[in-house]
């Protein structure tokens, strides 16, 4: 299906086909020698517990494994079914060409460029969609006019119906559906819960019907049921746009398109406001009644009302009676409409992010527009519905040009129509006309006003609201949420939401929560409206912009098809015209020679850098995408020859790649030209590839593999620890039947014959044990699966931080996928194999007599050997030399890590050659040994857990010292492993002094005084085994510590530190939809919210700041050269906060202290300030100041540095040049544009600012050097003292709602970054205490081993009066001295490299904050991990114990 | 000196050798005098070290007494008769059963260790056994260091130096060349002449027979023949075994 899946379906092929090898390598074996096998098998039975620890021994590597894949398995499996979920049966989606130049936006900032940049190119008509779009992202007026005008991009009905036919001709697709796809702001009036960024998916009756829709109970529920809206109106407030421009046209007026609208939008305010002077703003609910007709055209079924008689909705005609109400304790007078309008009103403004000029100017009511307006006020729908009708009245035309006109005309006619509403007296007559209203409108508002003049929602909403109150919900339509909204809206079915259409908000009520909710219901949530209502609502009609598309089989078989789908899809998406005009330009006689020319070229080119055999050519052509290229390109020129366009040719232009080969081509300018633009018309729609359910579904895998390899890499130490543990156990193994092993060799056996007996014994281990593995790696999965979750879940609900709302945005369920699972056994069991066949080789070298003797192997043998002369001496040497080697290049490079592993290669190749040269003298090598291996291991300790910068603060200037995080990183990774080395080299050769150091403190504890002795004596006698156990003890504890220490980092640091934040709390992001109504001045707008009384929390914001920051050219005013710059700019907010968190280290004469400088940066905009690291280093500027050096073109590679004598503590006189960036930078000659000049003034004290680039100034003086307008898209708030931040945070999103803004709490989303770590962070530790088991069942293995070796031994000590709990003591005390070593190795190693870590990459952990180590956790687990290790030590010492002496002697 | 040493009556033991049942002692009567010094000897299979295991508490019998020093061993618990090996008994093995890991002089020690004499005393003590034994300048060697003669040595250090009532040896000598067996044997009898210690000694190395104060002769878990060294008469393979 993909490459990942194929992947991991060839590795457990491979895998399962190397296990079946080894099998049958077995059975071959058995048939050819079966007394063999038998000898091998036949030890398991013979001792059942030890055969039991060893499966579980090498049962646990599988484990590791397993949990890991089956890991990333259950999230790619949970992905997958999410997507699935979401997606349904749609596979594809298909989209107006113009959402795809949308995104090629997104990914290429110069769009805009592409066409001006090269200025041979000939003019180049740009294609009508591209022209859309430039509109359309212009932003401001113009999008919203090209919006109203031409409505949304999209696919026509016809369109799409021609689509639908051929797909239904298509075998591989299923079904389509039309939907129309838009972003919204979307807020839950009931709970009162929003969220900046969610999606209107809209689609009729084929969707349901073809793809499906449940609510999440499961039950089905279909489009056709949703009540319509407001769409209608919408539809009206188009219609009345055009009209309105038309009727100036009528008039002879010649008018811009901006004057229409502000025409139209003075209309719609006063059709709005008129309503407000009902009655002297008292409305009384008995007085309202409402035709039917009226409630009809707003898309409500009226049936149940006409069956009972009525033409009008009133409280009367419900048979409601004012006393009724009375009794009811409502007042029906009561209601104070004007003000409930007003405020109504007010809010819609604010939440446009405006003020209200028109409410404002209005509110006075002009007298003589109240005439010009009275017909259109109180039957507002009547009226509609009569421009609806497409007959527009003479009073209609009149008093709009009135509008238009300026002139204020009282136009005394009658209401065109009477209606009950008209029964609502009209108040007092205005004062001021419609060119006051228009005058007070300035440009800087149009945009929105216009919309909120058309915003017909607020109209009559009160009418709404009354009715409400007797159970009529007469304007709300209905949506379908998805779950996801749900949880994010807190939103329930029956509540109503705000839906945002651009600016306006548009009232929906739930009517079911549902499952499948289109592509982007996994992500966002997701409101489903009738295609019509969307149509209407988004001014599309007759549009969609989305096809769905299903491929054949079902929700998930489906995908398999996508590519061919996609194909198919592509050639159906080419307009017909526009595709014969392509062929007609590409058979051109001056094209088409060219192009046949070239076609051959390219194949050359391709196949030209490669000499490999045919077949490698034909697989890389087959996977390269350039390959299907080739292909096209290939087969075009003789398509091209053929008569008509052939299905081929068709296939072959629906390529983008080749299109963009083809433009590419040296073609007359012309039929370039042509060319461009018939490509631009050639696609009605296309396919949004990144939307494929396959592209989730990869991304989905791939997110497994991950997380797999994240587990794996994690699991490694452990995973490793396994390895050992087989090798431990097969060497004891083998010691144990040494002296079988040696009579076997003696009565000729060869020596393949003894490993192919230990190999038959292995494998059967081996397979019980991979098989155990498995099951238990599976139990350990779904344990995790379950805090995974957990983790994910808190995320997510902190992730809306600000509604604070409990979702879950993720859920995992438990999948292990067979692959992964056979993977992971057929590697336990290869792992295990190969180690076994590596062991049992080593074992089968034995000296056929010391072996039967049970005599100590002598190595005489080896020494003998020339070769193995040469290796022991060659390769001390060696390491010595590389050693040094490495020492000089970390002097010369001042890399600390590289002279240290120089220092270690050194001292582990001197102490060996110490060891050649010792040996053959006199004295005895067990003290050579000692000698020189402790010296190795107090070596390594000194070189690698020292902190050397710390011990020697005297040399911290030095450069080897200044430690960067990688090189920090690379000294840990090396070191980890070498302190437990250096540590464990120096116990197991010293501990003897241990054993004195006991006698000599416990001497009078009488009876212990033996026991002690010897079970410190055992294991130093077997240092290899008592080695590799406390190793991996130590490796496994060591990680464990480390990452509890880096989480009790995690979890100190709560508080964000100053520097990041500048003493800011809240940030306040612009989203997708603050397009439509960007914020520009948040403390002007707050000023005007609070003076305005609304929202009183916003009084509680004690700054607002903000920076903008900017790549530019840059130079030194001494240099000739630019190189490139980030600078950033602050405004009065930002420098107001500023010196509370920031400092200078240097200063430029003139200014005294810190205080002087910012003031200075607040008032000249001639001084900048810069952090600490853009001053050139010593070395760094005597490298460019070198004769020969690197030169001045590429001064310090090409960054912008100060020159060094900026680093001391008075600034010189430093001026450095921008500009605006240009393309020309690197010629450095010429200046086009303007520079500005700049001085430094000071120096940062250090390099984290909230502001991130290392040069700042004002905004002013940034303003002048960008050239750009400032659009700020971020907000720093900064609250009052003792305030509430969340509710601070919350009322300025609610306040900038309807800009989309979001807020959030700095320091609450440091946190949960910190809590989403230390979540991850915890999860791998456990993950790595897995490894621990491996440990513990080392310690087992070996006690069983020693118990059962040392049975005479134990006998002896009996027969000499051991008391039997003094055996078991011993045997006891001996594991512990090992597990106890090991695990305190591997701590002070955690607690070391921990500590390091937390120093490097925790720097705001300073001094005094009060982090103290995790003690009691890390006791915790030591302890832990002791008592588990000594109950596996347990077993073995009390059978040891329980023995009978004589038995014991008796065992040979 | 009236009461015996070693009193056995009647001792009976059987035991498991894969599904056969051995009869290894079929009713054993052996009184043993202090200061004695006893070889049991027969050929191989004949139940001499299951009587030397039974007699010094290192084995359970099935039925029968056994009394040393007048204190019945099934009176003893487990931690009894541990204890009262510790301080009465010493044992010498014919694979000399040192501990690999410790030096010659701990090796020695660890019996007095156990019965809980001081450390200084014990090394004082140790020391003394060691150049008694003639290896006071082998003290501070690993076992793996020594000779097999030096090794046997230690052994007879280590179960004299808690001056014992009792020292069992099985086949001390059988790992032995017969010059440095016969140094060996010269050894013990000397400490048993100086000491008064009573030993029990099984083999089947006329050699020692010999040199023993009585011989009692084993076949198929019984007693055949019990006399001194006069009455003994040497069978051809132990004599063999003195040549090899």
């Amino acid at each position: 299906m993909n490459l990942l899946n194929n992947l991991s379906t060839n590795t457990a092929i491979a895998l399962t086909a190397a296990v079946v090898l080894i099998l049958l390598y077995l059975v071959l074996l058995w048939l050819r020698n079966p007394v063999l096998i038998k000898l091998g098998i036949r030890n398991i039975p013979r001792r059942p517990t030890q055969s039991v620890l060893i499966v579980i021994g090498l049962a646990l590597s599988t484990i590791i494994i397993v949990s890991a894949l089956s890991t990333g398995d259950t999230l790619t499996y949970s992905l997958r079914r999410q997507a699935v979920a979401a997606y349904g049966e749609v596979d594809e989606i298909l989209a107006p060409p113009l959402l795809s130049l949308f995104v090629s936006l997104s990914d290429n900032q110069d769009f805009g460029d592409e066409t001006t940049t090269d200025p041979d190119a000939p003019p180049v008509e740009v294609s009508e969609s591209q022209q859309v779009l430039e509109n359309l992202t212009s932003g401001g007026l113009t999008s919203v006019l090209t919006i109203l005008e031409g409505g949304l991009p999209g696919i026509t009905t016809a369109r799409y119906e021609q689509l639908r036919a051929e797909a239904a001709a298509d075998p591989l697709i299923d079904r389509v559906a039309a939907s129309i796809l838009f972003p919204t702001i979307i807020r839950n009036t009931t709970t009162g819960q929003g969220e900046p960024l969610g999606f209107i998916f809209a689609v009729d009756n084929d969707y349901d019907q073809s793809f499906g829709l449940t609510n999440i109970e499961g039950e089905p529920v279909v489009m056709e049921s949703l009540k319509p809206g407001v769409g209608n109106i919408f539809a009206q407030a188009s219609n009345l746009f055009g009209l309105a421009g038309e009727l100036a046209r009528q008039a002879g007026l010649d008018l811009n398109i901006s004057d229409v609208a502000l025409a139209t939008a003075s209309i719609g305010e006063i059709l709005t406001t008129a309503q407000t002077s009902v009655e002297n703003g008292n409305l009384d609910l008995a007085q309202i009644s409402i035709p039917l007709e009226t409630i009809e055209q707003l898309g409500v079924d009226t049936t149940a009302l006409r069956e009972q008689g009525l033409s009008a909705l009133s409280l009367a005609s419900l048979g409601i009676t004012t006393d009724t109400l009375q009794s009811m304790g409502i007042t029906t007078t009561t209601l104070n409409l004007d003000t409930l309008t007003l405020n109504n009103l007010a809010l819609g403004a604010t939440t446009l992010g405006t003020t209200t000029p028109i409410t404002a100017t209005t509110v006075a009511t002009p007298s003589a527009a109240t005439a010009t307006a009275t017909p259109f006020v109180s039957p507002l729908t009547t009226t509609l519905a009569s421009t609806a009708t497409g007959a527009p009245t003479a009073t209609a035309a009149s008093a709009i040009t009135a509008a238009l006109t300026n002139t204020p005309t009282p136009v005394a006619t009658a209401p065109i129509t009477t209606s009950p509403t008209a029964t609502i007296p009209v108040a007092t007559p205005a004062t001021t006309g419609i060119a006051g209203a228009l005058s007070a409108l300035s440009l800087d508002t149009l945009t929105t006003d216009i919309l909120s003049a058309l915003n017909l929602n607020t109209l009559s909403s009160e009418i709404d609201r009354v009715l409400a109150q007797v159970g009529l919900q007469l304007r709300q339509g209905d949506v379908y949420l998805n779950r996801l909204g749900a949880e994010q809206l807190d939103a329930r079915v029956g509540d109503v939401l705000d839906v945002y259409v651009g600016p306006i908000p548009i009232p929906f009520r739930v009517k079911a929560i549902v499952e499948e909710a289109g592509p982007l219901g996994a992500l966002f949530p997701v409101v489903m409206l009738r295609l019509d209502e969307a149509q209407q609502l988004l001014f599309m009609n007759g549009k969609v912009n989305n096809v769905l598309v299903s491929n054949l089989g079902d929700d998930l078989s489906g995908v398999e098809h996508t590519d061919a789908v996609s194909q198919r899809l592509r050639v159906l998406a080419m307009d017909e015209t526009a595709l014969q005009q392509v062929v007609a330009i590409l058979r051109r006689a001056d094209v088409q020679p060219r192009l046949v020319a070239a076609a051959g070229d390219a194949q050359e080119a391709v196949m030209e850098g490669f000499e490999g055999p045919q077949i490698i050519a034909d697989l890389i052509q087959e996977f390269s995408p350039l390959g299907g290229m080739m292909d096209g390109v290939r087969d075009l020129a003789n398509e091209l020859t053929k008569p008509d366009v052939s299905d081929r040719l068709r296939q072959i232009l629906a390529d983008t790649t080749i299109r963009g080969w083809l433009l590419e081509q040296e073609f007359p300018a012309d039929a370039k030209a042509e060319l461009t633009v018939a490509f631009g018309e050639l696609n009605t729609f296309d396919v949004i590839d990144p939307l494929s359910k396959s592209t989730l579904l990869t991304v989905g895998d791939a997110a497994g593999g991950i997380f797999s390899s994240i587990f794996s890499l994690f699991g490694f130490f452990s995973i490793l620890a396994g390895i050992l543990l087989i090798f431990l156990i097969f060497v004891m193994l083998a010691t144990e039947r040494r002296s079988e092993m040696g009579m076997a060799r003696a009565i000729g056996m060869q020596r393949r014959h003894l490993v192919q007996m230990f190999v038959a014994e292995g494998m059967i281990y081996d397979l019980v044990a991979a098989a155990i593995g498995v099951l238990l790696g599976l139990a350990v999965t779904y344990v995790m699966v379950d805090f995974l979750g957990d983790i994910f879940n808190n995320l997510a609900s902190q992730v809306g931080s600000q509604v604070g709302s409990q979702s879950s945005l993720f859920r995992f369920y438990f999948h292990a996928a067979p692959t992964s699972t056979i993977i992971a056994y057929c590697l336990g069991v290869l792992l295990t194999f190969l180690v076994v066949t590596f062991s049992a080789w080593r074992v089968s070298r034995l000296n056929i007599v010391s072996a039967i003797r049970d005599l100590p192997q002598e190595s005489e043998e080896s020494r003998r050997s020339w070769l193995a002369r040469i290796w022991n001496w060659g390769s001390a040497l060696v390491l010595a030399a590389l050693g040094g080697y490495l020492l000089w290049l970390g002097l010369q490079m001042a890399l600390l890590s590289i002279l240290l592993a120089g220092g270690t290669f050194l001292l582990i190749g001197l102490c060996l050659l110490a060891n050649r040269v010792l040996e053959p003298t006199r004295l005895r090598n067990e003290r050579i040994h000692r000698w020189t291996y402790t010296l190795m291991g107090v070596g390594l300790l000194a070189l690698w857990a020292v902190p050397w910068p710390r011990v020697l603060p005297q040399f911290s200037d030095n450069p080897i010292f200044q430690a960067s995080p990688d090189q920090t990183l690379l000294t840990l990774a090396l070191g980890g492993p070498l302190i437990i080395l250096g540590a464990i080299l120096t116990v197991t050769f010293n501990a003897d002094v241990l054993t004195w150091f006991v006698g000599f403190v416990l001497g009078g504890i009488g009876q212990l005084t033996p026991v002690l002795k010897t079970a410190i004596a055992y294991p130093l006698s077997a240092r290899f085994r008592t080695g590799m156990t406390m190793l991996m003890f130590a490796m496994i504890i060591s990680t464990v510590v480390l990452m509890s220490v880096v989480i009790r980092a995690t979890q100190t640091i709560v508080v964000l530190d100053e520097r990041e934040t500048a003493g800011f709390e809240i940030r306040a992001d612009s989203t997708l939809l603050s397009f439509f109504a960007p914020l520009r001045d948040m403390p002007a707008k707050i000023a005007e919210l609070v003076a305005a009384g609304e929202y009183p929390l916003l009084q509680q914001v004690a700054a607002v700041g903000i920076y903008q920051s900017q790549f530019v050219d840059a130079r030194n005013t001494t240099d000739s050269r630019w190189s490139g710059l980030s600078i950033a700019g602050m405004d009065e907010g930002y420098l107001a906060q500023a010196p509370a968190a920031y400092h200078f280290q240097a200063r430029a004469a003139g200014f005294a202290d810190d205080a002087a400088i910012w003031e200075a940066l607040r008032t000249r905009d001639d001084v900048a300030i810069v952090k600490p690291n853009l001053v050139a280093s010593a070395e760094e500027e005597n490298e460019v100041g070198q004769p020969g050096g690197m030169g001045d073109r590429a001064r310090f590679g090409g960054r912008f540095r100060l020159p060094a004598s900026a680093g001391g503590e008075t600034l010189p006189d430093l001026f450095v040049e921008l500009r605006a960036e240009t393309e020309e930078n690197s010629t450095g000659t010429s200046v086009s544009s303007t520079s500005h000049r700049v001085q430094i003034i000071g120096v940062l004290d250090d390099t984290t600012t909230l502001a991130d680039a290392p040069l700042q100034m004002n905004l002013r003086a940034f303003g002048t050097i960008t050239g750009a307008p400032i659009e700020p898209s971020q907000f720093y708030v900064k609250v009052q003292p003792g305030a509430d931040v969340r509710a601070v945070a919350q009322e300025v999103e609610r306040a900038f709602l309807g800009n989309g803004i979001n807020a959030m709490i700095l320091a609450e989303s440091f946190a949960q970054g910190q809590a989403f770590t230390r979540g991850i962070l915890q999860l791998f530790q456990g993950f790595m205490a897995l490894g621990l088991l491996v440990g513990i069942a080392a310690l087992g293995v070996i006690t069983s081993r020693t118990v059962v070796e040392r049975r005479q031994q134990v006998g002896m000590l009996r027969a000499i009066g051991y008391q039997a709990r003094m055996i078991a003591l011993s045997f006891v005390l001996e594991a512990s001295f090992i597990a106890i070593t090991g695990l305190l190795i591997g701590a002070i190693t955690g607690i070391v490299l921990g500590d390091s870590i937390v120093r490097t990459f925790f720097t705001a952990l300073t001094p005094e904050t009060n982090f103290t180590l995790p003690w009691g956790q890390i006791g915790l687990i030591l302890l832990v991990a002791y008592l588990f290790a000594l109950l596996t030590a347990i077993v073995p010492a009390y059978q040891a114990a329980k023995t009978y002496p004589a038995e014991a002697l008796r065992y040979e | 000196m009236n009461q015996p040493m070693i009193q056995a009556r009647q001792v009976h033991k059987t035991f498991q050798a894969g599904k056969i049942e051995v009869h290894a002692l079929r009713g054993i009567d052996l009184t043993v005098a202090p200061g004695e010094m006893v070889a049991i000897m027969g050929p191989s299979g004949c139940g001499k070290t299951t009587l030397l295991n039974c007699l010094s508490g290192l084995d359970d019998f099935d039925a029968g007494e056994v009394e040393i020093e007048g204190v019945n061993l099934r009176a003893m618990n487990d931690r009894a008769r541990t204890a009262y090996r510790a301080q009465r008994m010493g044992f010498i093995f014919q694979t000399f059963n040192l501990l690999p890991v410790i030096t010659a002089i701990e090796n020695v020690e660890l019996p007095l260790l156990v019965s809980g004499v001081r450390p200084a005393e014990a090394r004082r003590r140790s020391t003394a056994a060691l150049a008694q034994v003639g290896l006071a300048d082998r003290a501070h060697h690993r076992p793996a260091e020594l000779s097999g003669g030096q090794r046997q040595r230690v052994t007879i250090a280590r179960a004299l130096v808690n001056q014992p009532a009792i020292v069992w040896a099985d086949e001390p000598t059988g790992n032995l060349d017969s010059k440095t067996a016969g140094d060996v044997l010269t050894l013990m009898q000397r400490l048993n002449k100086e000491k008064g210690q009573t030993f029990v000694i099984v083999t089947h190395d006329a050699a020692i027979g010999a040199l023993c104060d009585r011989v009692v002769y084993m076949q198929d878990g019984l007693i055949v023949a019990d006399g001194n060294e006069a009455q003994a008469t040497p069978t051809a393979p132990a004599g063999q075994e003195v040549l090899a």
